[in-house]
Formats: structure tokens, C-alpha cells, sequence
């Protein structure tokens, strides 16, 4: 078993997913796994270049939806679900029968069916601090008040006011550079603009920008209710007598992280233990920052594992598998290796590969004419109402330095487009008309082709550090999309710079 | 395997009501108490000493009860002093499915979760529970309804001790038989 696990390895290790990384639109390197395409930009964007939004709200363990306004009241907790407070395993709820007193007879005993709370990893159970067990299977678990609680919703029931009233000055003096209106100026120096109006002699009916903020009013008498201020406590409650000579029962009391998931009433012993309300989960879609399309929608339903847009660059950008390299790796020689490009469309395509120096040259010279996607109609435009749609670009930190300068092969490879039936299929693609270059490619089987590669390793590596090589992956990528609307598919030729890791120097 | 050690099998005493499977591996000087529940594939070995076994225990398949000099004891130390050592296991326990137990005294309500070992110079108490893949090989003894669970063996106290199963011996002694051949009891009743 062990050495089976050793040469196969985990296909989720970070070890192996870091030896082929792409460059993402903002040039930081990513694997092709974390990464999504735009296929409106045309351009792969990675965790930070797409803009994560909420969809919903749903309970991990009973699967509940709920809209984020109730989820908020809630505190972004279910319930009806709990952790255990003790290890942060799920609670289960056992049932059991308790003989009671008969309600026509009492001296007769009736067995009734009564519930508690069991985490099956710790064998914490809800009895072990009294809670008494409950008639009812769940649902009726008294909740615990938080300490202070209501000076606790006093203060944020000021610092909302605060907000708002800051909000709303924000606001106001984003229109004062336009024109300064008797209406802004006396919303700022706090006349309600429900009197400012009476005063104006404007009608009440029409709503103005202002007043849209809704609760304007309730905002400005929230903050006139200020909390009252802290009292320190002049006298101390004594500490017991036997604190220094009580032997510490350890297993009594809570670990940190017990403590700290329990910031309404943090256990110190093990007594003070309660229920903790299972966090809820959120489903998020993904947003390209640049044309603010959707790159990736999961479906509604929790339960469901399935995307109804989802955009990912395995899905679009051919995948590069090291196949093979040559074992002996020494500084200042030419190391060999066979990359495995596989095309995962629908779409034949044709793959070239560039040099870093050739991908520079021509990324340059397109910059002067940008042959980018088609520009977006203006009244497609986004109304960019959201957040601010703007890329920030990797830093140095995240580029991958080179220590061997790869040798591509001359000439483009082309790559049938994916089948799934292929493996039932003996007569394979259509490859009448593709003249392989021996000298590139090294093999070829249905939409995977082995392309020879070598690599001159710099003469002051050290042995044992790995050697890092770039080259640009260039290919022909069928834009789907714009096929249903032109009734033509449309084409490009799109780069990406590639950075393979090809093991330790020798 | 098990016909290598036949002659063990005078040894082995088997109380009036216990469930012995036969497919069990027995060996060595071992007394099995009433109503205690010994799934095929289960491994005692008494080969340091003998072993005594309580009653209304359940005993999973592939636990293994040794003890003594065996699968990687520190062999010199423990032969010194393990010459007549017994082993003692107490009533109402449960050794779930290959678990390891060296302990040489356990005691009442206490369960051996799945893959778990305990260690010779440990003791049980009375209703301990060891988790799924728990180590402990201290020298200690265990205070009552302790828990040890995760990876990182975090201990906590339980109010209770864990339920008996006497539900699931009772079926196992009624089920068992019908698909198994058992060991017979050796004593009267």
C-alpha cells in the first residue's frame, strides 16, 4: 500500500500542481485548476482579478436556504443545527425514552421519548452541562443571552447611526463640486430635508436623491441616542480563597480555541459550555473585474454541486502535463523533456510556442493595436455600480524567475478537438490532412499530442533547487459566444505564459 | 494460523453464555466471562500471562488483546517484569474493530474505538473511551470517564459513562450462532 501511494502521487498536492503554472491576466502564476477564462475578454483571470459575490446563504449540515437579511438577523448562524462545543464536530440529536408520571395517574410511570444533543467525535452531550433534554427533536433549545447584551445593542445601535450619518455626508459632498444646491447644503447642516422642503415650498411627494437613502431620519436620531459611557467597577468580587491551593483539573478546562469559539459567553471550565449555533455557508458566483461578466454561478439549490455558468480555464486553455524529463539535470547542460498538451474543447485548435523573449515582441506589437475582444456595446455597457472594476497587476514577489532558457520547437501542432466517445471510436480523429513534424512531436493520441522540449539549465545552479523554465503557449481558441449571435464562430490567438518546474538540478 | 496452536485451546476457558466465534484466535491461558460477545477474526493472545475477561464485553473483529512480548513490544523490558503478569478486563466493554489494546488492567464500561491503541503500562478505569485512532501509551492510570480523541489525543471528562450494549450483545448472541461456529463453553454451569 505505501509504495503504491508513493508513485501515485495526490493529484490535489501542492507539490505537483505548482510543476506546471500558468500566468494569469495580472501575471501572477496560478495553476490551470484556479484559474477561470473570460470569455469575453478572452484573457484568464485568477482568484483576485474576479470580483467574489455572495448568492446564498445555506446551513452545512440541514441544507437550509436563507436570504442574507435573515441570515444577518441570525447572525450568520442556522437554527436548528449545532457544533460541539468542545471540538467544533457536528452535534447529532439522540433519542431516548424517560419514564414521567402518567398526567391521569401519577403514580404510574409512562416512558416518553426525550432528545439531546451527542457529538459522536468527543462525546460531548448537552447533558453534560444540565440542559435538560427536550420534548421535541429540535427547535427548542433555549438560546444563551450574551454578556451585556443589551448594552451591547445599544452601542451598535449608535455606531449604525454613526454610519449612516456618515454615509449620508459622503453623499452630500459628492454633489457639491457639481452644483450646491439649498437642498444638499441644508441636508448637511442638518436641517431634515422633509422640513428643507416645507421651507422650499416644494411639494412633499417628489422624492430627491437624498431622501432615497432611506431612513435618513431614523439614522440622525439614532445618533442623539448616545450609549451611556463605561463605569469602571469600583469593587472587585473577591477571588476564592483556595485559588492558589485548589489542585487545576485540567481536563476541566477549555482549551483556547474553545474559548474563542464562544465569544458570547467564553467557557472557562468545562461547565460553562453551551450550545454553539452552526455557522451557515455562503454559495459565491464569480465576476470578471474587467467587463464584469459572470465567470462562474453555482446553482441555487445547496444541495447541489453543479455550476450554471462555469467558466474555468481547464475548460478552454489547453492543459500542459509534463510527460516526461530527462533524469540527469546538470547546470549548464540541455535538459530534454516532452510536454503533454491536451485540448479540452470542442473545437480543433492550433498550438505554437514562444520564447519569453518572442512572447515579450509580441505582446508589444499588439499593444500598439489592440486585436482584443470585440468592444462591448455602450448600452451593454457595465453600470460598474458594484465596486471598482479595475485589475491590479501581480507584483515582483509573485513572478517566477528562470534559471534555464527554454528551446521551443519551431512550427505550429495541431490538436483535434475533444471526444468524449473517443475511447469507443477506432477510427480516432480526423488527422488526414496534419503533417506531423517529427522533431516536434513526439506522439500523438486523440486530442493529446507529446511535444519534445529542451531546455539549457544556467551554469550556477546548485544542485537539488528546482529548475524553473518559461515559455508562452499560443493557440487558436473558438470564442462560443459570439458563434450564436454572428452565426459564425470567431477566432483568436491567445498567449499565455507558462512556467514549468522541471525537478531538482542534479 | 489458528490450526497452529491447538493445544492453546485447553487453556482458553469459556464461561456458560459467552460467544466465542471459532475463526477467533485464541492463545494462550484466557478466561472468557459470560454474555461476553467474541467476533471471528478477533485476536487474544495470552503470551506473557494469562488473560481474564469479564463479562457482557464485545470483543470486534481484528481487535487485538495481547499480553506480552508480541508485534513490536520492547521485548527486553517486558520480560523482565511481564514473567506471571496477568491482565485483567473488566465487564461492559467494547473493542471496536482493530483496535490494540496491551493494557494490562481495564475496567468497567469502557470503550476501544476503531484503530486505536493503548499501551501496556496504561490503565484503564472505568468508563474511558479511547477514540478511533487514539494512541496512548503512558504510564498512567486513566481517571474514570476520561475520552481521548483526534489526532492530537485531546482528554477531556465525560459526565456519564458510555451506555452498556447490552441491545447489541443480545443480538449478536442470537445472530452469531446462526452463521458461525462457536467455541464451546468449557465450564459447567
Amino acid at each position: 500500500m505505501a509504495s503504491a501511494a508513493a508513485s501515485i502521487p495526490c493529484p490535489f498536492d501542492e507539490a505537483l500542481l505548482s510543476r506546471v503554472q500558468y500566468t494569469c491576466s495580472c501575471g501572477a502564476p496560478q495553476t490551470l485548476s484556479r484559474l477561470y477564462f473570460c470569455r469575453h475578454c478572452w484573457a484568464p483571470r485568477c482568484g483576485y482579478c474576479v470580483s467574489h459575490e455572495v448568492d446564498s446563504h445555506y446551513c452545512p449540515h440541514c441544507l437550509e436556504n436563507m436570504p442574507s437579511a435573515e441570515a444577518r438577523l441570525k447572525k450568520n448562524r442556522c437554527g436548528n443545527c449545532f457544533d460541539c462545543p468542545v471540538c467544533a464536530h457536528n452535534l447529532s440529536t439522540r433519542a431516548t425514552s424517560t419514564p414521567v408520571p402518567r398526567p391521569d395517574d401519577p403514580s404510574q410511570l409512562v416512558a416518553k421519548k426525550v432528545f439531546y444533543l451527542v457529538c459522536a467525535f468527543c462525546h460531548w452531550t448537552s447533558r453534560d452541562i444540565g440542559l435538560p433534554d427536550q420534548a421535541v427533536a429540535s427547535g427548542a433549545w433555549p438560546d444563551l443571552e450574551p454578556h451585556q447584551a443589551a448594552r451591547l445593542a445599544q452601542i451598535q445601535e449608535h455606531y449604525r447611526g454613526l454610519a449612516q450619518r456618515e454615509k449620508l455626508e459622503k453623499e452630500s459632498r459628492r454633489f457639491l463640486g457639481r452644483k450646491l444646491s439649498y437642498m444638499q447644503l441644508s441636508d448637511k447642516y442638518g436641517v431634515s430635508s422633509a422640513v428643507a422642503r416645507k421651507r422650499a415650498g416644494l411639494p412633499p411627494a417628489a422624492r430627491s436623491q437624498l431622501e432615497t437613502a432611506s431612513g435618513a431620519e431614523a439614522g440622525r436620531n439614532a445618533v442623539e441616542l448616545a450609549p451611556s459611557p463605561a463605569v469602571a467597577i469600583e469593587e472587585v468580587e473577591v477571588l476564592p480563597e483556595d485559588l492558589f491551593t485548589r489542585p487545576v483539573v485540567l481536563s476541566d478546562v477549555m482549551a483556547l480555541p474553545a474559548r474563542l469559539s464562544l465569544l458570547e459567553q467564553p467557557p472557562v471550565m468545562a461547565r460553562d459550555l453551551y450550545l454553539k449555533h452552526k455557522h451557515l455557508m455562503i454559495k459565491r458566483s464569480q465576476r470578471c473585474r474587467e467587463c464584469e461578466h459572470n465567470l462562474c454561478k453555482p446553482e441555487y439549490n445547496p444541495s447541489s454541486i453543479k455550476f450554471k455558468i462555469q467558466l474555468a480555464a481547464f475548460y478552454h486553455v489547453p492543459e500542459v502535463v509534463i510527460y516526461r524529463v530527462d533524469p540527469v539535470r546538470k547546470p549548464g547542460t540541455t535538459v530534454r523533456f516532452i510536454l503533454k498538451i491536451v485540448n479540452p474543447t470542442q473545437h480543433p485548435t492550433q498550438v505554437e510556442f514562444l520564447s519569453m523573449g518572442q512572447y515579450q515582441a509580441a505582446r508589444q506589437s499588439l499593444e500598439g493595436a489592440p486585436a482584443g475582444p470585440p468592444e462591448i456595446s455602450p448600452d451593454k455597457k457595465p453600470l460598474g455600480l458594484i465596486r471598482h472594476t479595475m485589475l491590479v497587476k501581480a507584483g515582483e514577489a509573485q513572478q517566477i524567475v528562470a534559471n534555464a532558457q527554454c528551446l521551443v520547437p519551431v512550427g505550429q501542432v495541431h490538436l483535434p478537438q475533444r471526444d468524449d466517445a473517443a475511447e469507443y471510436d477506432d477510427t480516432g480523429p480526423d488527422i488526414k490532412n496534419v503533417v506531423d513534424d517529427e522533431k516536434i512531436v513526439a506522439w500523438r493520441k486523440d486530442n493529446r499530442v507529446g511535444v519534445h522540449f529542451s531546455a539549457r539549465i544556467d551554469s550556477d545552479v546548485t544542485p537539488n533547487t528546482p529548475i524553473m523554465t518559461s515559455m508562452a503557449l499560443k493557440f487558436l481558441y473558438t470564442n462560443t459566444i459570439s458563434a450564436l449571435e454572428q452565426k459564425e464562430a470567431q477566432t483568436a490567438e491567445i498567449m499565455i505564459p507558462v512556467h514549468l518546474n522541471l525537478g531538482p538540478a542534479s | 494460523m489458528s490450526s497452529g496452536h491447538g493445544h492453546h485451546s485447553s487453556e482458553v476457558s469459556i464461561s456458560p453464555g459467552a460467544v466465542v466465534c471459532k475463526e477467533s484466535i485464541l492463545v494462550g491461558e484466557i478466561t472468557i466471562g459470560a454474555r461476553t460477545v467474541v467476533h471471528p477474526k478477533a485476536v487474544i493472545k495470552a503470551l506473557a500471562g494469562p488473560i481474564l475477561i469479564g463479562e457482557n464485553n464485545l470483543i470486534e473483529d481484528q481487535a487485538r488483546i495481547v499480553n506480552g512480548r508480541d508485534e513490536g513490544e520492547a521485548r527486553e523490558a517486558s520480560e523482565k517484569r511481564d514473567k506471571q503478569s496477568v491482565m485483567i478486563i473488566g465487564n461492559h466493554n467494547v473493542f471496536e474493530v482493530d483496535c490494540h489494546s496491551t493494557a494490562l488492567k481495564i475496567g468497567d464500561n469502557n470503550v476501544l474505538e476503531s484503530k486505536c491503541f493503548v499501551g501496556r503500562s496504561t490503565e484503564l478505569t472505568n468508563g474511558c473511551i479511547v477514540g478511533a485512532g487514539c494512541q496512548i501509551d503512558t504510564e498512567e492510570v486513566l481517571p474514570e470517564n476520561t475520552v481521548i480523541y483526534g489526532s492530537q489525543n485531546h482528554r477531556r471528562r465525560q459526565g456519564d459513562r458510555p451506555a452498556p450494549q447490552t441491545l447489541q450483545i443480545d443480538f449478536l448472541t442470537k445472530v452469531l450462532p446462526n452463521y458461525h461456529h462457536l467455541k464451546k463453553p468449557t465450564k459447567k454451569m
